[in-house]
């Protein structure tokens, strides 16, 4: 196994990249995800694997000159082989045809695996394909590693589109395929990256939101989670139990207790599967009804949440939930002051909300921060995960 | 929306300037100062910002030649496809990014994104008001981007970039030299532009050349006699 090192992608595919998989990491153009496959040669060598990096657009130097200025800095040590720009230059200019031109590379290929093992190859492919074809560039690698239980990976510039991407990797075949492109939905500063095809699990294609750090690190991001539900159901409590930093709304309500009557805002201590995430909160009383509409609009997901001991709030919770039902939006349930006496048994809770069984009810205390964030974890799951159908 | 002056008197004059979202090629021969006309053609107006993507000559250079005064040097920046093949460490400054080669399109790409953000970030941080920014982009040159890489894979390249030229309502100036490429290059390089100038050393003169500027929308000059007097650009009658 070998780690992507970006922690909700390697979540996302069951811990890593399994040995001898061939993965392609597909960019469009001007997208900052270079990222991704220093990543994983980071990862790969301080795992102590013995990788072939092949950047035929650069110096040796070059290359690792720009790999220290991000955190994903290697060593260039006897576990770190580069074929760079010089040999592409050197096999060019001695080979006449494309074919002897492949004939070269196969040649170099075996000579650098035959001398001693290889773990893992990191191929930039673009100048290679250019040259000597695609299919053959990248058949080049693929057979070998295959043969030789090496892992690799490729990051190919995709000038074209998905319907390419798609041409590309059924007469190549990949193990993992995953394509970076621009901006998320509405969110044109953030860009996303997409598990299009995995072999070793399940997972359905859904773009996933990223930004790179200062430092040129990558952080991939749940941009919006709204925290609905009925009024005095616990929202601002959730919210304010597992951000660090947050934005409350309250004001104090006809009934004497604070209510929000705008929104909440805040960011969770931690990441959670390694997503940065978002929280917004929704008033829940009525007459907020197109405030709650505004805020749900491009959300990423939904945690609805109900006061586990009030029958007469969900009727209320069922209409806030069937605006989150007809716009689609992943959600989860939770059902809050577990610790109270009185709680509607899970029969209740599902027929007045409307609720199948195949629906989890998450029963927890707001002000239980373990408990808040097991919610959130079971919606991130969802999102990147899982189907949204009931 | 307002016109990019070129500084030329009888295009500026006659079309007002170069309209924005317009992607033109400098079609030039060998030695006719076709990078001291492009300089002339992207310097930065009052109002906006060039970037300059160099395959033949180094940030630098680049910078010496636009010989902008200081108080004017924000508005330029550059992309030096060159300069990390014989220092492959340097590093990437505000308005000076490097990339390995003319080959590393990923990198060059990128790179432009990040001068675009940068760009903004500068219009921010002088108080602008928000709006469009307006960006003279010149490529320096196709040629040499042709000698690494096969005309396809430019194309598509190219195809991305003057693309976002157009939808940013920038300028893009790409030098090609007319004697160094097919026919066929010229006319599947020109399906990405919306205009052309086309550079002829006099016959009489050879200090002297001659332009022809044509846009697809009709806008056209037939003919601008010019001499370079060190870097300015010099109209004859």
């Amino acid at each position: 196994m070998i780690y992507t090192g970006i922690t909700a992608l390697d979540e996302m595919i069951g811990g890593g990249v399994p040995r001898g998989k061939r993965v392609l990491f597909s960019l469009a153009p001007g997208v900052e995800g270079q990222q991704f496959m220093f990543s994983a040669l980071k990862c790969a060598h301080s795992m102590g694997k013995r990788c072939l990096v092949i950047v035929p657009y650069t110096t040796a130097e070059a290359f690792l000159s720009d790999l220290s200025a991000t955190p994903y800095g290697v060593e260039a040590d006897d576990r770190m082989i580069l074929l760079d720009t010089n040999t592409f230059e050197e096999i060019e200019a001695r080979s006449r045809t494309p074919e002897a031109e492949y004939a070269a590379w196969e040649e170099r290929i075996d000579s650098v695996c035959g001398t001693t093992h290889v773990d893992a190859v990191f191929l930039y492919c673009n100048r290679l394909c250019d040259e000597i074809g695609t299919e053959a560039a990248l058949g080049l690698f693929s057979g070998r590693c295959l043969k030789r239980g090496a892992t690799l990976f490729v990051e190919y510039l995709n000038l074209y589109d998905e319907e390419h991407l798609d041409t590309l990797t059924a007469s190549n075949p990949f193990d993992l395929v995953i394509s970076i492109g621009e901006g998320y939905g509405n969110l044109l500063f953030v860009n996303h990256f997409m598990v299009r095809h995995v072999t070793w699990t399940s997972l359905p294609a859904r773009e996933i939101p990223y930004v790179i750090r200062e430092n040129g690190s990558v952080s991939p991001q749940i941009p919006k989670i709204v925290v609905t539900g009925p009024v005095d159901a616990g929202k601002t409590t959730f919210i304010q139990t597992v951000s660090e930093n947050w934005v409350s709304s309250d004001r104090i309500g006809i009934s004497g207790s604070a209510t929000t009557v705008a929104m909440d805002f805040g960011h969770p201590l931690v990441s959670c599967r390694g997503f940065e995430i978002t929280l917004v909160g929704t008033p829940g009383q009525e007459h907020f009804g197109p405030i709650i509409n505004h805020l749900l609009t491009n959300a990423t997901g939904v945690i609805f949440i109900v006061d586990g001991t009030s029958a007469e709030s969900l009727s209320r919770g069922l209409e806030i939930l069937g605006t989150v039902r007809r716009m689609g939006l992943p959600f989860v349930i939770a059902v809050n002051k577990r610790e109270m006496p009185g709680r509607l048994s899970d029969a209740t809770l599902r027929t007045l909300l409307h609720l199948s069984g195949r629906i989890p009810l998450y029963h927890i205390s707001a002000l239980n921060r373990e408990e808040a964030m097991g919610v959130i974890d079971a919606l991130i799951a969802l999102i990147t995960r899982e189907t949204f159908t009931e | 929306m307002i016109p990019f002056r070129t500084g030329i008197r009888k295009i500026d004059e006659n079309t007002g300037g170069i309209f924005p979202g317009s992607n033109v090629l400098l079609l030039a021969p060998p030695f006719a100062d076709a990078e001291r006309l492009a300089i002339s053609l992207v310097q930065p107006g009052d109002s906006d910002y060039t970037v300059v993507i160099s395959t033949d000559q180094d940030a630098q250079e680049i910078a010496m030649d636009f010989g902008l005064p200081e108080s004017e040097s924000h508005r330029l920046w550059i992309i030096d496809c060159i300069t990390k093949t014989m220092v492959p460490s340097i590093a990437d400054e505000e308005q000076v990014k490097y990339v390995g080669s003319p080959v590393d399109l990923t990198g060059m790409g990128i790179k432009f994104t990040k001068i675009l953000d940068g760009i903004q970030r500068t219009e921010a941080a002088r108080n602008n008001l928000p709006g469009t920014l307006r960006v003279r982009v010149c490529i320096n040159s196709l040629s040499s981007f042709l000698i690494y890489t096969k005309l396809e894979v430019i194309y598509r390249f190219f195809h991305i970039l003057s693309a976002r030229i157009r939808r940013m309502n920038g300028i893009g100036i790409y030098i090609l030299n007319s004697e160094g490429v097919d026919q066929k290059t010229i006319s599947t390089l020109k399906q990405l532009m919306n205009g052309m100038i086309e550079v002829k050393v006099d016959a009489a003169d050879p200090m002297v050349r001659n332009l022809r500027y044509q846009m697809t929308n009709g806008e056209s000059v037939p003919s601008v006699r010019y001499r370079f007097s060190g870097s300015d650009l010099v109209e004859e009658p």
